[in-house]
């Protein structure tokens, strides 16, 4: 009846309406979080009819039947034309005008307004990264930050991601930012020895409210030694004073394989195997010798006394089996989330839980999140504010059989390679070639039934992390507020892998299981006084001094068994061997004291200066403090009296600072001298001298010169950011190499200068820009980001670092230096090289190496986001690309070899040499690979390729149910989408993805993902 | 808030601030799993862990745990690699830079520092409750025979043995390091250069006439360093640097030691097959599961798919590394349609073998990793476990061996023919189940100086196929590798027969020369 009521009400007044002259239109006004507005401005297009809402932002207002539109605006909110139809009840919603500069962002113990802030800062909001299907909110940061470069290592769910902001700022020390989450620095161990755990996956990426990255030093500098890598500060959602919104979310979705790898035949097989035997032996490659051997290889019955024409033919009839099929599967994505928040003057709250699960396109790698969250605050007083923020979560992942290399069993390292001849199943069902049958495994080097091994095979890891804070704000004077934190970040991490006793790694030993049991104690407290206060009308001093200590527990046990009773035991209660049993210990502790006055003019001229000195167990005994410190400027030309009121112009803000902080992300002890355990022997354990000691070592620092430049545009329909800044390191922590002989490899020492030089563009613009609620809207964000990296020096003049030649002065960290790879000789099929003169040879030496180019980090990247609004559709898509570095693809390694001894990609078969004159980069088959007094084929830059690509990353439609007809169902949202991502790469890359880290050898390629959700309010 | 409660909120806080920033003791923390350097070696029981420690270096698979025993074997003409998983394959073609790697190097010398450290906490007396004479033998025999084998395996690996050397690309030895290093300034100040290789054995022999003298036997047992193994390398060393007089010194003083725990024809394979060989005079032990090199890398894997001798249907290693043709004809295997290049590549079966009790230790592995090949089984997982073996270092009939050639080499201060033939003879007959007046003995009483030096190179060759000698009696003779009909040859004057130095203590120390060719 409820709803029935408005629909008869419609009717009755659009039947009076063309009876009357003047009819009454009604509604409420609210801002876009739905708070009601008073005051705000209802004007009927074309007449002089108008009123102001009231307190709870109702409006009514008689218009003539001639008016075709109702003109709403407010302060700081852009006008909203409504266009009326028979309704008569209106619900208005009116976006903020939006000035970048009058954001509030997270500075570090403080949030302030980005227009009083002088320091190069990225913001991301939620609605950048709202129901992506990523584990882990570092994934969902790809290109949407200039200068924050987000690498996935592979396609895991809850893998590792690789985060650079501002490129690489140190060789030996960690380059990971630092992530603090309401406070609480998180720590990035990855302790998990069965598959990846992100250290990140704890939390639900749909909790966030804001992300804001400190990219540069004067910003980071209050984190001090922490800081050198930039800062990524995590703010999640809370609740606000009002009615208790709930607000529920579920998508679910598929996830597929990106690309399969084309591969050979078995015939194809057949012919390169034969070659490889032929050239070897110098006989045509269907010699009956020939022939023969390979049949036999292939166990093809009687191969050993057939005929040449009676080989080729059984050759011919070769079965072809795809065990890329058979191992890669379509995975699924489930999400739900449910939060409550609200509250009242005095308490505000919000509840969030949370389940996902996902899966990788491999078996048996997924992931499984179930999360509660719990943020309350409290005001105890007009002076008092207590709050907490809570977040428990459980993360299950079931292994895959390795997350990386080449693992015989592993699908994702085999699947391509296995000889296309191997059946999957015999013709009863069962799998083929298995321990305990005749044959007991397959056919080549990559002998394991990976289909079998997966299936039988079984472990999980989970984790299960606590990260939580107490907050006291107590506000002494009107000017003056005490703060308080303590925040822990508790996790344990528990892991079990089962080679089952029927698979290739199992049988011999009748079983091998492993488990793990890791915790980490993470523990951080600050307290500090922060002051504000206005002298006079234009001078704004406000700032923070402070404390704070950080300490960090790492313990773990780990147990090995073998032999077990049947495949069905896998405790390690049964087992008769108890193989090996570990215990490991580690942590460091921090303290630092700090500081930073911020001043401001007329909010024209700002200055701020920051200073820290930071303790931390790591260093030597000499150097465990360092002090480190910043200062900015910024001038907001836009209050000038001559842009006041530019019709261009209308924002423009100069920034400059300098600062320095430190790193200290080395191992833990790399100070001490140290025995350690030095193996065991004839039933005694043994020790070792492990490590001298080094009581010099010391931070390394880093300091960063930027200068910013923010503007709008037209209203700001077009706004930017542009930073221009340069990043020494100093005191570069290196593995600083001795002499072997002395008994050890290297000293951690604090060695070298190296330098990051770039230039970041952040631009936003409205295309068109709606004039009309529901009319066309296309808005446009594009990141770009240049970084140069270099050595600049090294220690005692050398050039090159002794022992890692990737380290070189005045080129960047990393860079590729070996010999050119110059195809092959045409006339005989063997790979070539060009030597030191240029000259063309079979056998490259150590002289032969040249620069090639940056390995690691790409020198330009970035992101286009397109945002288009119509009527109740908005529809988004994300580009994000890299540019300029060079790097060797182990998977793809294994598939371009010249030796046959696995199946190889149709493309390396196709070209590979086979006749004398012939022009390619494939060199002949030969059974061992290498030619007699010639280098290995793979050598030099042979493996190396461009990694250049734009991939489209995330593609979404939403629709959103108008907001009366939300009402009459009951609800206050209602929204529906739909997403893809990794849907299209523009890249010639010719292994499974460009998109990974370090070596992409039998790592779990990342996947085609398509969701379709809602998301309802109410 | 009244302003009692204001003042005993503030209270509270400030003494929240006072207990946090004035504990000095913040930043302390210190390792589990490590204890600090400088009194790590002050009781009796650490210098026994230490000393624990330099045996379990040689566990490595760097070491005897595979490169020291399997890479010789594949350098010279006993090895073929199958290309089962492609380990080995480059060593065996002999392609420049396969060969041993800086491996030895690195684990060698952080051996070689741990010794002298613990010389040095031995000779400075700090060590409480003072040891006895007898504690101190005890460790300073192991300690010098280590530092002893440690140098030989080195020197002879990456130099040129005396005697045997192409003067314009002899670079030397190895640097000699003989007092501790144990601080960053002595670290970064060490710059040596190789020392001639007659320093480099002087010091070899220095060390090991010392461990000799103060080792006892059967003492430590053969799973540490003992008086017949130390005499038993100097025996080795000696022959290698071409002293044959203290050579046959050095195996006389063995054999008189230890010359009855030869193995017979009887017990020849059941020694093979047991823990511990009889004739073993020192061995590497591996002992429990998390010693094992597994499936990749350990000797078993390395030279057989086999799980159990003369089980084809289970399949376990990779079985890289089978024995060649030539090796075949001296171990008197003939495969079913001969030793042929055509019949050696398909699936092998053995037709018939002589009666040398050697060749048992060979037969056809499995067909799990490709076609079968006639497999090495002297590790076949002894210690119960599948890739768990203890790896001979010196047996007892190597000091024959060494004796017979230090009497029958032309030109020897002790050459004997007599003594060397009788010496052969003492091997011989405990190893083929019919020497004793058969024709061979006929023929081998007839053998001139150099045919009877051959004969005993061969059953060098023989005796200890498989075990990491073949390249090194080669290149101590000066001999070209001859490899057919599998691979191209390798004159002794090639630049391939020496590796490569770590090219990092090259680009750091510019005192030190590389090898030629790299």
């Amino acid at each position: 009846m409820r709803r029935v009521l408005p629909a008869l009400l419609c009717f009755l007044l659009a039947f009076s309406s063309s009876m009357a002259q003047n009819r009454t239109i009604t509604g409420k006004v609210t801002d876009e979080t739905g708070k009601l507005l008073e005051g705000a401005s209802v004007q009927a297009k074309g007449s002089k009819s108008a009123n102001l809402t009231k307190a709870d932002g109702s409006f009514s207002i008689q218009v003539a039947p001639s008016v075709r539109s109702l003109i709403v605006s407010y302060v700081g909110s852009d006008a909203l034309e409504i266009l009326l139809t028979t309704e008569s009840v209106y619900a208005i919603s009116l976006k903020k005008k939006i000035d970048p500069l009058e954001e509030v962002v997270v500075t570090g113990y403080q949030a302030r307004k980005k227009r009083d802030e002088a320091g190069a800062i990225s913001s991301i909001k939620a609605a950048q990264i709202e129901n992506l299907p990523n584990a882990s909110l570092d994934k969902a940061l790809q290109g949407k930050a200039a200068g924050v470069l987000v690498q996935a290592g592979n396609g895991l769910p809850g893998g590792a991601i690789n985060v650079r902001i501002r490129g690489q700022g140190s060789y030996l020390a960690g380059n990971d930012p630092l992530y603090i989450v309401d406070g609480v620095q998180i720590n990035t161990r990855s302790d998990g020895n069965f598959t990846q755990n992100n250290p990140l996956a704890f939390l639900n990426p749909d909790d966030i409210e804001t992300i804001d990255i400190l990219k540069d030093a004067a910003s980071a500098a209050i984190y001090g030694s922490n800081a050198s890598n930039g800062v990524v500060i995590i703010t999640t959602k809370k609740g606000k004073a009002g009615k208790t919104k709930f607000n529920a979310n579920i998508y679910m979705g598929s996830v597929q394989m990106m690309k399969k790898l084309e591969v050979s035949n078995s015939q194809e097989y057949f012919r390169m195997r034969a070659e490889a035997y032929g050239n070897t032996g110098n006989l045509p490659w269907d010699s009956e010798a020939n022939l023969r051997t390979v049949l036999t290889e292939l166990r093809v019955p009687n191969a050993a006394t057939m005929t040449q024409a009676q080989a080729l033919a059984a050759a011919a009839t070769l079965p072809t089996y795809d065990w890329q099929d058979a191992a890669f599967r379509n995975g699924s994505i489930q999400n739900y989330e449910l939060s409550a928040s609200g509250g009242n003057e005095k308490t505000t709250f919000r509840v969030a839980g949370n389940y996902s699960f996902q899966e990788a396109n491999v078996t048996k790698a997924d992931f499984k999140r179930a999360g509660i969250r719990l943020d309350l605050q409290n005001k105890a007083t007009d002076r008092l504010t207590i709050g907490t923020s809570i977040n428990l979560s459980t993360f299950t992942q079931n292994n895959p059989f390795a997350t990386s290399g080449s693992f015989l069993g592993s699908p994702a390292f085999s699947a391509s390679g296995i000889i296309p001849v191997n059946p999957i199943t015999n013709a009863d069902g069962t799998y083929y070639g298995v321990p305990g049958q005749v044959p007991a495994n397959l056919i080549g080097i990559l002998n394991q039934n990976i289909i079998q091994v997966n299936d039988y095979n079984s472990g999980y890891q989970r984790t299960n992390q606590l990260v939580g804070n107490i907050t006291l704000d107590y506000k002494i004077t009107d000017w003056l507020t005490f703060k308080t934190l303590v925040g822990m970040d508790y996790r344990l991490t528990q892991g079990k892998n089962v080679r089952d006793a029927r698979t290739a790694d199992g049988f011999n030993l009748k079983g091998n299981v492993n488990v793990q049991s890791n915790w980490n104690t993470n523990i951080n407290t600050y307290q500090t006084l922060n002051f504000n206060k206005t002298f006079g009308s234009k001078n704004r001093l406000d700032g923070l001094v402070g404390y704070e200590y950080r300490r960090e527990n790492n313990e773990s046990i780990t147990a090995n068994g073998q032999g077990f009773p049947t495949y069905q035991f896998t405790s390690l209660q049964n087992a008769a061997v108890p193989a090996a049993v570990g215990e490991f210990y580690t942590g460091f502790r921090r303290n630092g004291v700090f500081g930073k006055v911020n001043y401001g003019y007329d909010r024209k001229y700002l200055i701020a200066f920051t200073i820290r000195r930071d303790g931390s167990s790591r260093f030597g005994a000499d150097n465990q403090y360092g002090t480190f410190w910043g200062v900015s400027g910024a001038w907001n030309i836009d209050q000038e009296g001559f842009l006041k009121n530019n019709r261009i112009l209308n924002s423009l803000k100069l920034r400059a600072s300098y600062g320095s902080t430190g790193n200290d992300q080395i191992g833990n002890f790399d100070a001490l001298g140290l025995y350690g355990g030095g193996g065991i022997y004839n039933g005694s354990s043994g020790i070792s001298y492990t490590q001298l000691a080094n009581p010099n070592l010391k931070w390394e620092r880093n300091v960063t010169t930027n200068l910013g430049l923010d503007f709008g545009l037209f209203s700001n329909r077009i706004t930017g950011t542009l930073e221009v800044y340069e990043k020494e390191t100093q005191d570069l922590l290196i593995n600083q190499p001795l002499q072997i002989s002395t008994g050890f490899s290297s000293i951690t020492s604090n060695v070298g200068r190296l330098t990051n030089r770039g230039i970041e563009l952040t631009l936003g613009a409205d295309i068109i820009k709606a004039k009309r609620q529901g009319a066309f809207n296309w808005n446009v964000g594009f990141t770009f980001a240049y970084n140069k990296n270099e050595v600049k020096e090294l220690y005692a003049g050398l050039q090159i670092l002794p022992g890692d030649n990737s380290v070189q002065v005045g080129q960047p960290l990393g860079v590729l230096f070996t010999q050119q790879f110059a195809g092959v000789n045409p006339a005989t099929g063997r790979p070539m090289w060009y030597d030191t003169l240029g000259n063309l040879t079979y056998q490259v030496l150590a002289k032969d190496r040249r620069i090639i180019g940056p390995q690691n980090t790409p020198l330009y990247q970035g992101g286009l986001r397109n945002s288009l609004t119509f009527k109740n559709f908005t529809f988004d898509f994300f580009f994000q690309y890299e540019y300029g570095r060079f790097t060797s693809d182990g998977q793809a390694n294994f598939l371009i070899e010249n030796i046959a001894r696995i199946n190889v990609l149709k493309q390396a078969y196709n070209e590979r040499w086979t006749t004398p004159g012939q022009i390619t980069f494939f060199p002949r088959y030969l059974t061992a690979g290498t030619e007699s007094k010639g280098s290995g084929a793979q050598s030099g830059t042979r493996t190396f390729f461009k990694a250049d690509y734009v991939r489209l990353k995330n593609v979404a439609v939403y629709y959103d149910l108008s907001p009366s007809l939300v009402k009459r169902a009951g609800l206050s949202s209602f929204r529906f989408y739909i997403q893809g991502t990794n849907l299209w790469t523009a890249s010639d890359w010719f292994s499974y993805d460009i998109e990974f880290v370090g070596t992409a050898t039998g790592i779990v390629p990342q996947t085609k993902n398509y969701t379709v959700g809602v998301q309802v309010g109410f | 808030m009244n302003t009692k409660k204001i003042y005993q909120t503030g209270l509270a806080l400030a003494s929240l601030l006072v207990i946090f920033s004035s504990c000095s003791k913040q930043l302390e923390i210190a390792p589990r799993q490590s204890i600090e350097s400088t009194t790590a070696l002050s009781s009796k029981e650490a210098i026994d862990a230490s000393i624990t420690s330099i045996y379990a270096t040689y566990k490595s698979a760097r070491l005897y745990g595979r490169d020291l025993i399997a890479i010789p074997e594949v350098l010279a003409d006993n090895g073929f690699a199958t290309n089962k998983s492609g380990r080995l394959l480059n060593e065996a073609n002999n392609v420049q830079n396969a060969h041993f790697t800086g491996t030895v190097w690195t684990n060698s010398f952080a051996s070689i520092n741990q010794i002298n450290n613990t010389i040095a906490a031995i000779n400075g007396g700090a060590i409480s409750p003072a040891p006895t004479t007898a504690d101190i033998d005890r460790w300073l025999g192991q300690l010098y025979f280590l530092r002893g084998l440690y140098y030989f395996d080195m020197v002879r690996v990456y130099g040129y043995i005396p005697g045997a050397v192409v003067a314009p690309q002899d670079k030397g030895g190895v640097p000699i390091s003989i007092s501790g290093i144990a601080t960053v300034a002595d670290a970064l100040a060490w710059k040596p250069s190789r020392a001639p290789l007659a320093d480099v054995y002087t010091q070899i022999f220095k060390d090991l006439i010392a461990a000799e003298a103060k080792l006892t036997f059967p003492g430590l047992g053969v799973n540490l360093a003992n008086k017949a193994a130390a005499q038993a390398l100097l025996s080795r060393v000696y022959l290698y640097t071409k002293d044959y007089t203290e050579s046959k010194k050095w195996s006389d003083a063995v054999i008189t030691l230890a010359g009855s725990k030869l193995a017979t024809t009887a017990n020849f394979v059941a020694q093979w097959r047991a823990e511990t060989h009889t004739e073993t005079l020192f061995q590497i032990r591996y002992q429990t599961p998390a010693e094992n090199i597994g499936v990749n890398e350990s000797l078993q894997t390395s030279f057989t798919t086999l799980v159990t001798p003369g089980n084809q249907a289970a399949t376990g290693g990779f079985g890289d590394v089978v024995p060649t043709i030539t090796l075949l004809n001296d171990l008197g295997i003939t495969l079913t349609g001969g030793n042929t290049t055509t019949v050696y590549a398909l699936n092998h079966t053995i037709a018939t073998r002589n009666t040398d009790v050697r060749n048992l230790m060979f037969e056809p592995g499995t067909a799990g990793r490709g076609n079968i090949k006639v497999e090495c089984t002297k590790y076949m997982g002894k210690n119960g476990i599948i890739n768990l073996d203890n790896v001979p270092v010196l047996r007892i009939s190597e000091a024959l061996l060494n004796r017979a050639e230090a009497f029958a080499t032309a030109g020897s201060p002790v050459l004997n023919l007599a003594s060397a033939l009788a010496d052969l003879k003492a091997i011989k007959t405990r190893r083929y189940t019919d020497y004793t007046g058969s024709a061979q003995e006929i023929a081998d009483n007839a053998m001139t100086q150099a045919q009877l030096l051959e004969e005993i190179l061969r059953q060098r060759r023989i005796e200890f196929a498989f075990e990491g000698h073949r390249f090194f009696d080669l290149k101590r003779l000066g001999r070209d590798l001859v490899k057919g009909p599998h691979y191209n040859n390798v004159a002794f004057t090639d630049t391939r027969i020496l590796p490569a130095l770590p090219q990092s203590d090259i680009d750091g120390n510019s005192n030190l020369k590389q090898n030629a060719g790299y």
